[in-house]
């Protein structure tokens, strides 16, 4: 009895230390951007005045007014929505279908083809090869300068085939050959279907580097339809920094000297809110076991 | 099996692209022999003709090619430019691409082509057109008529190779060619009652003062008497302060341009530094002791200037005395109560007499508009932008439309300098909000000094009390430089801009930007104290480094290219 109650006691302790531990992991995480929405929802000035530090100063909408009535925004949110679904699909695809023949020990080549593709990520061609690449196939100042070029990390590859490699056994494959399975009838019915954790990780990785992607449609693309959310963003900072600038509206300079301060926390907070919503939905497929069952024996 | 798969998902993947390939592919219009009116008549061309010309957009402007301004242009020249616009954040990057492809467009305009760029694709790889025909009043009477108020402004554009390749921005910003600037915050100055001070030991006193006799009167040791940042359009403190000892046209930032503003000076008409000489080290030595009894803000090296403002405005009563920047702006709210209290100081006598107010040229600004070598439009396109350069045409592209925007000034109107106005503003010029009226920045267009300067203002004294509120800040500024700085001016101290061979460049890009980083480092590090200034061996050391970082090859440089331009 006593033994158990010393525990018990012990057990309390360090619960409590790991749980102050992570309390205080959680507020240096949590602080920074509690802080940024805070700021975005205050008055200009206040921030400048670093007035702010948890709850926003004098309620203020004025740097959400500016991001929102900007005409491009709207175009801008749609596309970065198209280049993020569309891109992912397309990555997500691409990636499965390379990994997948390089995680089977018979594929014949396979070193080769893995070692050039390891080769791409220490060297590349350079911007103005990639540029003339893009300009030649006849992509350039289209959706697909932004979806194709770069459609597939190196790095996502790797992960996918030791994944496959791990997971898909070599049983499995011989049990469905004997049925007399093919190839591409065993990637469809037992490849993807098995595969749900890595696809989400991927599809996540391509979602935020995607959604990311701003220098990629500054080089590629010419019509201001066609922006991304980050190229429209970008400009609204730029639109809004104080310059000393001659005989100019006062009023006008007195707004944006205090809205350079505000506008990027509003920027942020309008940036980031799209991947925030997605990540949950992502995240439960992480922690899932998805092998359970498939081999036995 | 697997053969097929490989196969089928090739032309998967090329097909879209193919599709896409061919839809884009354009037709090589056959292009007419073009007939041309007399120069100097509108519009330009006899029949309507079409031009590509690539623009580097800035955010203010919705759209290029259904611009107001653009339309008017069309009407009057009959010449209808087709622009490609391009974000302005990408311009350099682009340019290269676009040059490296082989598909140019007509013209490249706003891309700001700097020299080596010029170098590069005009005199090396032949991209650019050289425009040298152009430079006469017999082509572009406007902007000949412009460059008479820039004075060696087109030896400024003139390439090492003898050609120019591009048209200017003309800009004459009289304030910013004293931009060095302090500023005190006055009531401070009248609560301890002492004068505007005058003398660096003057100076000391009033920083003193402001520490130890609570300025603000709030009780409190919280006073600031010298703040400045290290990021900002002239926050340094010791960009003013250092020229009190000898003349130091010095940014500490170090990600400054190498070429320019590293304590290069002329010195009996060759090239030379200030940073090593000992005159150089007591103003260093001066800013230590500041620094040292905490007269001086000790984030001073390390901030921006929107941390400075926040230092000037967030407390409840003030506490900074003394803020450099290029203006009021910097370090305050605009046309909030500190704002309106700081006042401009003239630049401060040393020990030893030295009182310089470092200048800053107003050359032209090179690469604004650039032709593609094959051009078949480089009259048309000339004579088109001519056009800007004439103060209407400037006030067009930069303001807006005559009688809504500006208009010329009434008989009595007096301008920034005092003379009769030449314009007046009927709406405030804003790049704030965008808009397609106008194109706001201006790329090719001469706003010269007359011009500006012509600019209506309300006549009214300092005792005005308006006339420190930002609505009067043009004619502030303009005071403020005439009245304080231009008098201590010495433009023959101020090295020109210098121009070098591609080798030269080449060779010396290295060694500039490690000495440059070095002077900074230093410079920053003696004033701070983590290098003690007063310890001769130290000094020396420095010096010694200096010329082990190639400082005399430098030089050398410098001083090859001033005689093959000025001599």
């Amino acid at each position: 009895m006593h033994y158990k109650r010393k525990e018990l006691a012990t057990d309390r302790v360090f619960s409590l230390v790991v749980n102050s531990f992570l309390f205080i992991s959680l507020v240096i995480v949590l602080y920074p951007l509690l802080y940024i929405v805070a700021c975005s929802f205050s008055e200009p000035q206040a921030v400048m005045a670093k007035k702010v530090w948890l709850f926003p100063v004098n309620f203020d909408l004025v740097s959400y007014k500016a991001v929102f009535t900007n005409k491009q925004i709207g175009t801008g949110y749609m596309n970065s929505l198209y280049y993020m679904v569309t891109g992912t699909v397309v990555s997500v695809l691409l990636t499965m279908l390379l990994a997948y023949p390089l995680s089977r020990k018979e594929f014949y080549g396979r070193s080769v083809v893995t070692k050039l593709i390891l080769f791409t990520m220490l060297f590349t061609g350079g911007t103005i090869p990639l540029y003339l690449v893009v300009r030649n196939l006849g992509i350039y100042d289209s959706r697909w300068a932004i979806i194709l070029p770069n459609a597939i990390t190196v790095w996502n590859v790797i992960i996918a085939r030791t994944f496959l490699q791990e997971n898909i056994s070599d049983e499995l494959y011989e049990a469905a050959e004997i049925d007399g399975c093919s190839d591409i009838r065993f990637l469809i019915s037992f490849v993807f279907p098995l595969s749900g954790a890595i696809v989400a990780v991927l599809a996540l990785f391509y979602a935020v580097g995607q959604w990311n992607k701003y220098f990629d449609a500054l080089l590629y693309l010419q019509k201001q339809a066609l922006y991304p959310l980050q190229i429209v963003l970008r400009n609204i900072l730029i639109i809004n920094r104080n310059t000393p600038s001659m005989t100019v509206d006062v009023e006008a300079a007195i707004r944006a000297q205090g809205l350079s301060e505000t506008i990027r926390y509003a920027v942020i907070v309008v940036a980031s809110v799209p991947l925030l919503v997605i990540y949950p939905f992502v995240q439960r497929f992480f922690v899932k076991g998805v092998m359970i069952g498939s081999v036995k024996g | 099996m697997k053969k097929t798969l490989c196969i089928v998902l090739l032309v998967a993947l090329l097909l879209p692209a193919s599709l896409v390939a061919q839809g884009s592919k354009e037709s090589a219009a056959a292009k007419s022999t073009v007939e041309y009116t007399p120069v100097g008549t509108f519009p330009i061309v006899k029949t309507p003709i079409t031009v590509d010309i690539m623009v580097a957009q800035p955010p203010c402007v919705e759209d290029y090619n259904t611009n107001r301004f653009t339309k008017y242009m069309e009407e009057l020249t009959g010449i209808k430019v087709n622009y490609i616009m391009i974000p302005e954040q990408a311009a350099t990057e682009k340019l290269a691409l676009v040059l490296a492809s082989g598909d140019y467009p007509d013209a490249f305009l706003g891309f700001g082509v700097n020299n080596t760029l010029e170098t590069t694709y005009g005199a090396q790889e032949g991209l650019f057109m050289p425009l040298n025909k152009f430079y006469s009043k017999e082509w572009m009477p406007n902007m000949m008529k412009a460059f008479e108020e820039f004075p060696g402004g087109i030896g400024f554009m003139t390439n090492i190779d003898g050609n120019i390749y591009s048209l200017p921005r003309l800009e004459g910003c009289y304030h910013c060619s004293n931009q060095a600037k302090l500023f005190v915050y006055q009531p401070f100055l009248d609560k301890l009652g002492m004068k505007m001070p005058t003398t660096t030991d003057e100076f000391y006193q009033v920083l003193k003062a402001m520490k130890e006799q609570d300025a603000n009167g709030n009780g409190k040791a919280d006073e600031i008497p010298l703040a400045g940042s290290i990021i900002g359009w002239s926050d340094q403190v010791e960009r003013f302060l250092l020229n009190s000892f000898i003349y130091t046209d010095l940014d500490t930032n170090i990600n400054a341009n190498a070429d320019d503003n590293v304590g290069y000076m002329m010195n009996n008409g060759k090239v030379d530094t200030a940073v090593n000489k000992p005159a150089f080290r007591e103003g260093l030595a001066f800013i230590n002791k500041l620094y040292k009894e905490g007269l001086l803000y000790n984030g001073s090296f390390t901030q921006d200037s929107s941390q400075l403002t926040q230092l000037v405005e967030s407390s409840a009563q003030p506490v900074v005395g003394f803020a450099a920047g290029g203006w009021r702006g910097q370090f305050a709210t605009i046309g909030g109560e500190r704002f309106n209290n700081f006042r401009a100081i003239a630049p401060l006598k040393g020990p030893k007499g030295a009182q310089y107010s470092v200048a800053f040229f107003q050359n032209p600004e090179i690469g604004e508009l650039v032709l593609s070598s094959d051009t078949k439009y480089a009259e048309a396109i000339m004579r088109y932008f001519d056009f800007m350069y004439s103060p209407e045409g400037t006030l067009l592209q930069r303001n807006g439309f005559k009688g809504e925007a500006w208009d010329w000034a009434k008989s009595g109107q007096v301008g920034l300098d005092g003379k009769p106005a030449v314009w007046q503003q009927l709406k405030l010029w804003n790049d704030k909000d965008p808009q397609n009226d106008t194109w706001i920045q201006t790329y090719t267009a001469a706003m010269t000094p007359s011009l500006k300067n012509g600019l209506a203002s309300k006549p009214m004294t300092q005792d005005n009390p308006e006339y420190y509120l930002p609505g009067n800040n043009e004619k502030t500024l303009f005071d403020e430089t005439f009245n304080l700085y231009k008098p201590y001016e010495d433009t023959s101290v101020e090295v020109p801009v210098l121009k070098y061979t591609a080798e030269e460049s080449e060779k010396f890009s290295t060694v500039k930007r490690e000495l440059a980083n070095y002077i900074r480092q230093s410079a920053v590090k003696f004033m701070v104290g983590s290098l003690n200034v007063n310890d001769d061996k130290v000094w020396n050391e420095y010096v010694a480094n200096l010329e082990k970082l190639q400082l005399k090859s430098v030089l050398d440089l410098m001083n090859t290219a001033y005689a093959r331009q000025y001599k």
